[in-house]
């Protein structure tokens, strides 16, 4: 199996900014994302519709009335 | 490089155990198929004429998570139409249970220890947690960026920071979540679909798509010149057919290597949120009849769910029409893995020598866990009947418990395929254009043919009948 095994700090340190910029994106960027109109309007109708946007397989979509 | 989809040979590890694991994954795999059904029964109707209805006892308990906005927390919680939400702790717990039980033998057969076991899948098992968070926050869920993508990206953060802790390397056996994944994801893979739109769904999806991906296949060997037959295999049929379902199916079926699937998963993915919007837009720009219209989005947008989000943009009968014509697309998957299987057990040796072999080697090279998958998958088609069941149990077990294990054991697929993979191996995927080019003639060369068969089928020859089957 390959992984890399950088120098540990620099490693530790890497990691933790890419802690950072995960919990950056997902707690304050896509959350003001979703805020703007147009997105709040797909999202609303998508909701309404019932539609699962991330179904992968035709089992994963909600049944339609 | 060694593929995924293989039992890392040691010198301890003889030729007859990698066979073994396979069989041993099928032989999981239909067990917990035959327990799911227990769960599920038909009760009978009162009066005459009135389908019966289907009560599964165990809904719900695979752990789902819910979407969620700006609040994390709030992805651990149902959202029931009626009554308080309630604390998906439990399921949890049970999803936990219940996966562990499945990989125990596995583990066992591979000579981890417990410990080992119980530590290494505890880890993975918070990480698919997290990735699955990452998923569900809405503006990523609706433009179809999958948990896979996720899982993968937690996986090589820490492979590639860290690296992958020792303690976790006996567990990071990506390739047999994915076998034994399949295995349940066969069961989804439902022959009846095949007819819900007569004709003209069999002619969009079932004849349109095969030629593209032999097509786009035969252009990547000959024209471009792609360096790996299975990248090419897998770009082939991810864009071709269902985007990541496809692309993990056949890359177990050829064998691909591990940063050729996470590749096809990225561009089908980026290129479909792309698409989502673009294909729609188009319709609606262009005056194009919307059922015309959803049958091609159907056919040629990658992601099950993106064709839903895209499909009821055209509106309500027009997202039924694209719906069904993914739905049949998506039963085609079990033939093409199938099919995909057999053409590289017969053509391609792991050192990529294609000249011709005999019916044992091919025997022998066959992937075991894809007898599995088709196994379920015509058992789940054509037994409910043949043993009295009504046909929506089959459905029901499939639908709403194995397809949530599978949805899991993918989901650690894809962190341990991010933990077993080193970042440089996958930027060399990312700098040659090839393959993406082989994506981008591909998709237009499907979006061609989807739209000149969809116009002939739902807008001249069918279209009255296909209104009659909206109708009803």
């Amino acid at each position: 199996m390959k992984t890399a095994h950088p120098n540990n700090q620099r490693g530790i340190r890497a990691l933790l900014g890419m802690v950072l910029a995960i919990v950056t994106i997902w707690m304050v960027v896509l959350p003001a994302a979703a805020k703007l109109p147009t997105v709040r309007n797909h999202l609303e109708f998508l909701e309404s519709h019932r539609v699962n946007a991330a179904a992968m397989f035709y089992t994963e979509l909600e049944p339609r009335d | 490089m060694q593929s995924p989809y293989e039992t890392a040979p040691t010198p301890a590890t003889p030729k007859y155990k990698r066979l073994h694991e396979d069989w041993l994954v099928v032989g999981i795999g239909a067990l917990a198929l035959l327990v799911a059904t227990f769960f599920v029964s038909a009760k009978p109707a009162n009066d005459v004429g009135v389908k019966p209805e289907i009560v599964n006892t165990a809904k719900g308990t695979i752990a789902k998570l819910e979407s969620w906005k700006d609040a994390p927390g709030k992805a651990f919680f149902t959202k029931p139409k009626k009554g308080e939400p309630q604390f998906l702790g439990g399921a949890l717990l049970i999803t936990f249970a219940v996966i562990g039980t499945l990989l125990m033998p596995v583990a066992y057969a591979r000579g981890i220890s417990p410990g080992s076991f119980l530590v290494g899948y505890l880890v993975l098992f918070l990480l698919a947690i997290f990735a699955f968070l990452m998923s569900t926050q809405e503006v990523v869920k609706q433009y179809n960026f999958e948990y896979v993508l996720w899982a993968l990206l937690l996986g090589l953060t820490i492979s590639n920071t860290i690296g992958t802790p020792d303690f976790l390397k006996p567990m990071v056996i990506g390739d047999t979540f994915i076998k034994l994944g399949l295995v349940l994801f066969g069961a989804e893979v439902l022959f009846g679909k095949l007819v819900a739109l007569g004709v003209p769904g069999v002619f969009t999806s079932w004849v349109v798509t095969p030629i593209v991906l032999i097509t786009t296949y035969w252009f990547g060997q000959r024209i471009l010149k792609i360096e790996s037959p299975s990248l090419n295999m897998v770009i082939s049929a991810d864009m071709s057919v269902c985007g990541v379902s496809a692309a993990i199916a056949t890359g177990a079926a050829c064998r691909a290597k591990r940063e050729e699937v996470s590749y096809a998963i990225g561009v089908s993915l980026l290129f479909t949120a792309v698409m989502m919007i673009v294909q729609p837009y188009i319709v609606l720009k262009t005056g194009m009849d919307p059922i015309v219209g959803a049958a091609w989005i159907g056919g040629t947008i990658d992601s099950t769910g993106a064709v839903a989000a895209a499909g009821a943009v055209l509106g309500d009968d027009a997202a039924t029409v694209a719906n069904t014509v993914k739905m049949i697309q998506n039963v085609l998957i079990g033939v093409i893995a199938f099919g995909v299987a057999t053409y590289w057990s017969t053509r391609y040796r792991e050192s990529g020598d294609t000249n011709s072999v005999g019916l044992s080697e091919i025997w022998t090279r066959f992937p075991k866990f894809v007898i599995g998958f088709i196994g379920a998958s015509l058992a789940f088609s054509f037994l409910p009947p043949l043993i009295g069941w009504d046909s929506n149990i089959a459905e029901v077990v499939s639908k709403e418990i194995t397809s949530q294990v599978r949805i899991w054991l993918f989901c650690l697929a894809f962190v341990a395929f991010g933990l077993e993979t080193n970042f440089r191996e996958l930027w060399k995927y990312l700098c040659v254009g090839k393959p993406l080019l082989l994506y981008i003639i591909g998709q237009a060369w499907s979006m061609i043919l989807s739209l000149a068969m969809a116009t002939l089928m739902f807008g001249v020859l069918y279209a009255d009948k296909v209104k009659s089957i909206l109708a009803k």
